[in-house]
């Protein structure tokens, strides 16, 4: 083995024992030692300092719910969600003692009622009292339906989903129309292609950044607009408060899930659904419900592992019915992205009557024949819009001369994430720093909007 | 915050036997700031202010739930204190990088102990005794919380996505991690030079500390 791949086995080697050390640490501490532990920095110190002194005194009191305290609410680790505690039996709410009240009231002021009449209308209240405080709790009970109400008055809502899948939305903000259709959504998502993008989306207007591919796309066109809104439309199952309800409800009457509902014993508790299917007992859904809007707050999913539940994801739901701040959707990028505006610029060229593989052989030629022009005007819209001084700075950064195309080969599927984008081989002949040489580019073409084909990658 | 010696185990033991209110109270009084460090260390610095005073919170509230639970084992209150402190902190650091809640142990060790196979680090690790190897753990805690911020952050960011970047032999998982830490684009590159700069000084601190097999080139 050579000295350098034994150096990358022990540069591996040490990279495992550090993941090992924090990754999987169950160690029972007792005795720490406050001087190995990292000092606070003065904000965090203040931060700390602003909990207040009366901070357990609201915590013992039940002030201050955990949920409550800014605290995120999914658990800690091996713990399960802050389930509302059983509720106390026997209690006699305000709308009872109320209730009481009244009844006395009737019996000093009806006077004229027989001392009989009172007895019998005093068993009476206290009958009614023990039915109340045995079959009721306080408040009204929830019913499903409640929510699936509350739901078909949703406008808005913001969405977070943790952890966030891969290719899957984290984190959304959704517009929708008086019947329920999504009318705007801005996204972020993980791509395992693309890295982690922001799109928003309308019917016809598009608007993508691609964070680590420094890169921003505006369009307009609108088969390709409405095609990404379908993608986002099709998904929307799995992020949507109202289908995942409209799902739970089918499944109910369909008998396919047993669904238990815990109200809420405290202010400040949300009502709890636990969602368990019968075809799949190791996996459960909990909802949590707002008690006063009945509007879904959270939904986890969880799975039973060596006979523990553990949450698997969480989603999130804020914000329902409020206007957005208008930079909400707007999309801000740090300096130095290129921004590929496809609202002012059409891009690559019309297939028209070609095949396939005539026009993808006609971009890619026409591209590098710009770039032996040097006309990166030209090149721009056939590099997928990519502006002209960006690509003039990228070709030109080697001191490289496209001199003359010595061969272009026959189009091919190649490795492109998009299966349908072609790869052309072209043998170009170039020159850097005064001497010539053949070099091989394969650009990928592929059809974009409006049936126009332009150059997705490769060069 | 209180300037009198910490209550020891003894007296906490005590205190919770007697009122778990009091208890808390005290816990909160004398050891806010060394909770609050001490998650610090397990978040190894990447929650702000805000996010370090929730973590707290969240710990003292769970700490008070369990405290209540019929037959809650009353000895040794700190061990359990410090537990729940560590699942609080590892949860946020997790929820600050979007990684699960539940971590695939198995995967991981099966990853590590492939790593380690036939280097002379994982011959010398075998050697290590039990004890030796926790003292081992707690170095490259205390190494890792006490690098420059943004070394800290990519050694966090390699270890919550090991498995990950392992699997997928690529390093876009580790720039992706920063970027949600940093809340910056970080490109990949920028991201491994962070890291590898990381390893270097936790290696050399390692190496001061007597860890002599971690020495590059070591025969």
């Amino acid at each position: 083995m050579s000295a350098g791949a034994e150096r990358d086995r022990e540069d591996r080697a040490l990279e495992a024992l550090i993941a090992s050390a924090l990754c999987h640490d169950d160690r029972v501490e007792e005795n720490v030692d406050p001087d190995r532990l990292p000092l606070l920095t003065e904000e965090k110190d203040r931060a700390l300092e602003s909990i207040g002194m009366d901070f357990v005194q609201r915590l013992v009191s039940g002030g201050l719910v955990q949920r409550e305290a800014g605290a995120p609410s999914e658990p800690a680790l091996s713990e399960e969600p802050a389930l509302p505690r059983e509720t106390p039996g026997f209690c006699i709410d305000v709308s009872i003692n109320h209730f009481l009240e009244k009844v006395k009231n009737m019996i000093v002021t009806h006077k004229r009622l027989s001392a009989v009449a009172a007895a019998t209308l005093t068993a009476l209240a206290a009958g009614m009292i023990l039915y109340v405080s045995l079959f009721s709790s306080p408040g009204s009970a929830y019913a499903l339906e409640q929510t699936a109400q509350a739901n078909a008055r949703v406008t808005s809502y913001h969405v977070k989903v943790t952890p966030a899948p891969l290719d899957q939305m984290g984190e959304a903000w959704i517009q929708l129309n008086p019947d329920g259709s999504l009318l705007r959504v801005k996204v972020e998502i993980f791509s395992p292609d693309d890295g982690p993008k922001v799109s928003i989306v309308s019917k016809d207007r598009a608007e993508v950044w691609f964070k680590m591919k420094h890169s921003h796309v505006i369009l307009d066109d609108k088969p390709m607009t409405e095609k990404v809104f379908k993608e986002i439309e099709a998904t929307r199952a799995y992020y949507d408060p109202k289908l995942a309800f409209q799902q739970l409800q089918a499944d109910k009457k369909a008998g396919k899930v047993q669904v238990e509902t815990r109200e809420p014993t405290e202010e400040g508790q949300p009502v709890t659904l636990t969602v368990t299917s019968k075809d799949t007992p190791d996996k459960q859904q909990l909802f949590d419900i707002d008690p006063q809007t009945k509007l879904v707050e959270r939904v986890f999913d969880r799975g039973r592992k060596d006979g523990r539940w553990q949450v698997v994801q969480m989603r999130e739901y804020l914000d329902y019915n409020k206007e957005f701040d208008p930079s909400v959707f707007q999309l801000v990028t740090p300096k130095g992205f290129v921004t590929v505006d496809r609202i002012k610029t059409k891009v690559g060229l019309e297939k028209g009557n070609l095949t396939d593989d005539e026009i993808a052989t006609k971009v890619a030629k026409e591209f590098i024949e710009a770039l032996i022009a040097r006309d990166y005007q030209k090149a721009s819209p056939l590099f997928g819009g990519i502006p002209a001084e960006h690509l003039k700075k990228l070709f030109e950064r080697h001191q490289a001369k496209f001199l003359r195309i010595v061969e272009i080969g026959k189009p091919m599927a190649g490795k492109h994430p998009d299966k349908r984008a072609l790869q052309v081989p072209v043998k170009v002949e170039i020159e850097v720093n005064g001497k010539k040489m053949i070099q091989d580019l394969s650009p990928y073409v592929r059809a974009e909007e409006a049936g126009r084909w332009t150059i997705c990658g490769g060069i | 915050m209180t300037t009198e010696p910490l209550p020891c185990q003894g007296e906490l033991e005590s205190l919770l036997a007697t009122d778990p209110v009091r208890f808390i109270k005290a816990l909160d009084l004398h050891y806010r700031k060394i909770l609050a460090r001490y998650i610090e260390r397990w978040t190894c610095g990447v929650l702000d202010p805000e996010e370090l005073k929730d973590a707290y919170q969240e710990m003292m509230a769970a700490i008070w739930k369990r405290v209540q639970q019929p037959g809650f084992d009353q000895h040794s209150p700190l061990r359990m204190v410090y537990t729940i402190a560590r699942n609080v902190a590892v949860t946020m650091r997790r929820r600050r990088l979007r990684q699960p809640f539940c971590v695939d142990y198995e995967a991981v060790a099966q990853a590590v102990g492939e790593d380690l196979t036939g280097t002379q680090a994982g011959l010398e690790w075998r050697l290590l005794s039990p004890d030796e190897r926790r003292e081992f753990q707690d170095a490259v805690a205390d190494i890792i919380a006490r690098l420059p911020p943004r070394q800290q952050m990519a050694a966090m960011a390699f270890v919550e996505m090991y498995e990950e970047l392992l699997v997928k032999n690529t390093s876009v998982p580790l720039a992706a991690a920063m970027s949600r830490l940093s809340g910056k684009n970080e490109d990949v590159a920028a991201a491994m030079s962070a890291w590898r700069f990381a390893r270097e000084k936790i290696r050399e601190d390692l190496l001061q500390k007597g860890y002599g097999f971690l020495r590059r080139g070591n025969p």
